[in-house]
């Protein structure tokens, strides 16, 4: 027998979660660097008294540090710290201490049994800010901590490195009260990886080019506002946590195989308002969760807007702009109580005769190839076909098939004013120009192609004569 | 140059042409006559490689090739029965195209345009071409490569005047020349004008072949004479028939197949049985008889 | 006498060809409908997601391939079934000529192709520059494939519909009715038909059919083989894997997709020139 889509896909979901529930339990914690792996630095964080600042010169400074006393430790002009290759760059075992300014290289060293990072912070109320951390394993690793802030800072990964052999941007075990806050984080394995790490509050940070944009569990009452996760082989992936806020991030360009927007996987009362979740594989996700509320988002471009089983119960979508997805809904399982109110279907082609900015009639979210596809995998192969297509006509003209009852029961006329969702970021112009010369010179061959043919005939004449 | 050797060709149940054997020799200029129907347009094809034998061969050249070899219809120019051509290109396109694809040289295209009276209207589309222009660019392009075989399918059927010139003065340069021609026709005047050799088919067979004045004469000799004689007796019957053996009574007319030329003498002899003649009519053969003779005095000689 | 060589032969054909192509009205029209559709294609993304320009390539090629897969094969069916089945007269004229058949034919067809080729490409330079000033997104790969797909539908099409025409000689309506029934089986009734069956049989054989029925026909092939290549895994989820297991690995899949294009492409063509080189014309 062979799984059906969603079943592949759910079971794709479990088998990654319970691996990274392993993968995330933390290693040793790494104390003090050998003399010879020291930094330089070592020694002036050591003759600094506790509370004291300690201003690091411009200059490359290479060898790992550990800072064990409350310090601010600034960097001016950006000193490079480069990393002895065998451990973390920075190891902070204090509380209230501040990194800021630096670019740290990680060296591609260490292993990731051992967490290594860029910065290893497994003490309290630690800051770490503008700092820019290349070629570490993990970016920045916060473990048995609270109140741990990383600001403005940049991360990026190994380049060309599998995603299993990567570690996190951000990886935060057992924390409460961090606050990640503009931060961008590039080609690692996940961007932000969240685990038992409750109450804290995620802003205005990108995240692109991973497996997982954001990658949660067991960790409640977070608030993730304005951040962007886009081009994650995954996307992004919540599970069993409850009180969550999603509010205008964007969850954009996951494209991989079962790539999903937003996944919520037992998960409970989360709340996601004025996000935009767009030209991603599948919009959302929703299993095994109770009160979900997704309101006023715009979800765009997907195979399937929505996949929802029906162990997801007291689902609530209302005033979203569901815009231009291959398919509105799949359900796994017939009984569904999920509410859809009110919101914007790019397919539907009710009108709105009355005039009451509702259509005349709910909109049914489902088709017959649908039908299809939920149970023969294969059938997606067909899925931009025009016998898809036409199977839809035909059988809006003759109902013969009991298909699903998900309806949206008020469905919106015209798409809604959105106006805090997010717009989507423009890509930089001038990676265009190849395809946009190549258009035209299309163009420009073809045009000139056909003029050909229709002056032959003047041709003719000036030479007849 | 063309060479039917037993050629046959059937079209499903119905058997076009059967058995023909024909030899047509360089500077030779023959017609095919016949009735509709009679396999000329078939042969005509065969010789033009557009159709292919059933049976038997058909030839062209020296030595003689397939006709549906490319490279044997080098030699051959065909001009089919109604011509036509795509209407959006002007009539020096037509003629420009079928020059670089037969290889002449350039200077052919105002020659053959001016020969059939065109080159006025060259540059026109041919969509706006009238039925006997179209056919007049037919004869250019036939006339184009200059070939030693010319296969002409009903030539003057959709011709004009002007058409018509162009296309004799056309066959009489070629005979000149000492080129080929087969042409059909089923019209007597050009084939008594031009061919040398007549073949006439019929129903799918080669009935007969006559040189052109062999078939001035035989058509010559089926004239009819009707007269109508004051007092009709056997003896008047038996006076005409000294002269003209198959005279018979019908009715109160008297019927006098027979050459033109023994028609005085007939009436010299009904003068002589004292008979008056009231009323006279005289016409030559006509075609369909011809052919149904033709095919009688043909199973005779092969039952 | 000089006589020009084969490929010169098929060229003097192919330039006739197009002439003719480009001046009947049939040939400007396509390019115009081509052009205005794809326009609206790669604007109407713009429009649905409200000026977002959330429209990358990769999401606009699916709509302008549907649009390949609907318009192309049926024009290069009715035009090439229209040039192909010209009045008997002129074919006589032509065919009485000492070129071999088989050169006149493909002189056509490459004339052909190259007219139908020039309208599409109008149109698809015209939805790329409004798709990727838009989007400001790399594609070109994807663009190209896309444009490839296309150009080989055009050919695959117009030797079918030699291989109509050839079949129909100096009936042109007979052909035309031929030519639409082959369109309406190729592009929609065949994957009904499969979809059909396949929900009769067990789902591994089920699996097997749907990915054989798209290799086997030729629009399915192009449309998977395009649309796999510019989404990756992306273009049918979950399908794209089985789509690889089951014909061997993405690489297989390419070369079995590649292999059928290639026959279609060739396949009708040959018996079309074997067929009219032993027609009575």
């Amino acid at each position: 027998m062979k799984p059906s889509l969603l079943a592949v896909v759910a079971l794709g979901y479990g088998v990654v979660a319970s691996a990274q529930i392993h993968d995330g339990t933390p290693g040793l914690i790494e104390g003090r660097p050998e003399i010879r792996a020291a930094s330089p630095l070592q020694q002036l964080i050591d003759a600094s008294p506790p509370g004291g600042r300690v201003e690091v010169a411009p200059g490359t400074y290479t060898g790992d540090l550990m800072i064990d006393k409350p310090l601010r430790l600034i960097g001016r002009g950006r000193p490079r710290l480069v990393g002895s290759g065998t451990g973390s760059v920075i190891r902070v075992r204090a509380a209230d201490v501040v990194i800021d300014g630096f670019d740290i290289d990680g060296r591609r060293g260490g292993d990731l049994t051992r967490d290594t990072s860029g910065v290893h912070i497994a003490a309290d109320r630690v800051t770490v800010r503008d700092c820019r951390i290349s070629e570490a394993l993990f970016g920045i690793y916060i473990r048995d901590a609270m109140g741990v802030v990383v600001e403005r800072c940049s991360i990026r990964g190994i380049p060309g490195r599998d995603p299993g052999e990567k570690g996190s941007g951000i990886h935060a075990y057992n924390t409460s009260g961090t606050r990640f806050t503009d931060n961008e984080i590039d080609d690692v394995r996940d961007g932000l990886y969240l685990q038992n790490s409750s109450n804290g509050e995620i802003r205005g940070n990108l995240v692109r080019r991973v497996r997982y944009g954001l990658h949660y569990m067991f960790s409640d009452d977070n608030v993730f506002e304005d951040n962007t996760f886009e081009y994650g082989d995954a996307g992004t992936a919540v599970m069993y946590s409850e009180r969550i806020v999603f509010r205008r991030n964007r969850f954009v360009h996951n494209r991989g195989f079962a790539s999903v927007g937003l996944l919520l996987q037992q998960c409970d009362d989360v709340l996601a308002e004025d996000n935009l979740i767009a030209d991603n594989a599948r919009g959302i996700f929703i299993e095994g969760t109770n009160r979900t509320t997704l309101r006023r988002n715009i979800v765009a471009e997907s195979d399937v807007a929505i996949v929802q089983f029906a162990s997801a119960q007291g689902t609530r979508i209302e005033g979203n702009s569901f815009l231009g997805n291959m398919s509105p809904l799949s359900l796994v399982g017939k009984r569904v109580d999920t509410v859809f109110d009110g919101n914007y279907w790019s397919e539907n082609p009710e009108p709105d005769l009355d005039g009451d900015g509702r259509t005349d009639r709910p909109y049914r979210l489902s088709s017959v190839f649908d039908h299809f596809r939920g149970n023969l995998t294969a059938a997606d192969l067909f899925v931009d076909g025009f016998a898809a297509a036409s199977l839809g006509v035909a059988e809006q003209a003759f109902p013969i098939l009991q298909l699903t009852e998900a309806q949206d029961r008020a469905p919106l006329a015209r798409p809604p004013d959105l106006s805090a969702v997010p717009r989507p970021r423009i890509e930089a112009r001038q990676s265009a120009a190849s395809p946009m010369a190549l258009s035209a010179a299309a163009f420009a061959v073809g045009a000139s192609v056909l003029a050909r043919g229709r002056r032959a005939r003047a041709h003719k004449r000036g030479g007849g004569a | 140059m063309i060479r039917f050797r037993a050629f046959s060709k059937r079209f499903g149940n119905h058997l076009a042409v059967e058995r023909l054997t024909l030899d047509v020799g360089r500077g030779d200029v023959v017609a095919l006559l016949g009735p509709n129907g009679s396999g000329k347009t078939t042969s005509l094809k065969a010789a033009a490689g557009l159709i292919r034998p059933t049976a038997g061969e058909v030839a062209v050249g020296d030595p003689p090739r397939p006709s549906v070899l490319a490279e044997a219809r080098r030699i051959t120019s065909y001009l089919p029965q109604r011509v036509s051509f795509p209407d959006t290109l002007s009539g020096l396109e037509v003629v420009e195209f079928y020059r670089a694809l037969r290889g002449a040289p350039g200077g052919r295209v105002q020659d053959v345009m001016k020969a059939a009276a065109l080159n006025g209207a060259g540059e026109r589309a041919v969509g706006t071409y009238s039925g006997g222009m179209v056919q007049r660019l037919g004869l250019a392009v036939a006339m184009l490569p200059d070939a030693p075989v010319l296969l002409l399918d009903e030539p003057t059927a959709a011709l004009d005047p002007d058409g018509l010139c162009t296309f004799y003065g056309l066959v009489e340069r070629h005979r000149s020349d000492g080129r080929t021609v087969l042409f059909s026709s089923h019209q007597l005047g050009d084939v008594e004008r031009l061919a040398d050799r007549i073949a006439v088919l019929v129903e799918g067979r080669l009935v007969a072949t006559f040189t052109a004045s062999e078939l001035a004469l035989r058509l010559a000799d089926r004239g009819v004479m009707r007269l109508r004689v004051e007092r009709t007796s056997d003896a008047v019957l038996a006076g005409v028939r000294t002269i003209a053996p198959r005279a018979t009574m019908v009715g109160s007319d008297l019927v006098v197949p027979g050459p033109a030329a023994d028609r005085p003498r007939v009436l010299a002899a009904l003068q002589a049985t004292g008979a008056t003649v009231l009323a006279l009519t005289a016409e030559e053969g006509r075609l369909d008889a011809f052919y149904h003779e033709l095919i009688a005095e043909q199973e005779e000689r092969h039952p | 006498m000089s006589a020009p060589g084969t490929l010169a032969m098929v060229r003097l054909f192919a330039r006739q060809e197009l002439v003719l192509a480009v001046r009947s009205r049939w040939t400007p029209i396509f390019a115009v409908v081509f052009a205005a559709l794809s326009l609206a294609v790669g604007f109407s993304g713009y429009i649905v997601t409200g000026g977002f320009g959330m429209q990358d390539f990769a999401r606009t090629a699916v709509s302008l391939v549907q649009l390949v897969l609907l318009l192309v094969p049926l024009t290069a069916l009715l035009i090439g079934v229209m040039a192909l089945a010209p009045e008997r007269g002129a074919a006589e004229l032509l065919f009485a000529q000492p070129v071999p058949r088989a050169t006149v034919l493909v002189g056509k067809l490459v004339g052909l192709f190259e007219a139908l080729a020039a309208a599409q490409l109008i149109g698809f330079g015209a939805a790329g520059l409004t798709v990727f000033s838009q989007a400001g997104e790399t594609g070109a790969g994807g663009f190209l494939l896309m444009v490839a797909g296309s150009l080989a539908l055009t050919a695959i099409f117009l030797g079918i519909a030699a291989l109509i025409s050839v079949g129909n000689v100096g009936r042109r309506a007979r052909a035309l009715a031929i030519a639409l029934v082959v369109w309406f089986v190729a592009v929609v009734l065949f994957d009904v038909a499969i979809l059909g069956v396949a929900t009769l049989l067990r789902s591994g054989h089920a699996s097997r059919l749907l990915v054989t029925a798209v290799i086997v026909n030729p629009v399915d092939a192009v449309r998977t083989g395009t649309l796999l290549g510019i989404e990756g895994s992306a273009a049918f989820g979950a399908a794209s894997l089985a789509f690889f297991r089951i014909t061997g690995g993405s690489t297989a899949a390419a070369a079995y997709l590649l292999v059928s294009v290639g026959a279609w492409l060739v396949v009708p063509t040959v018996l079309a020139v074997r067929r009219l080189e032993r027609a009575d014309l």
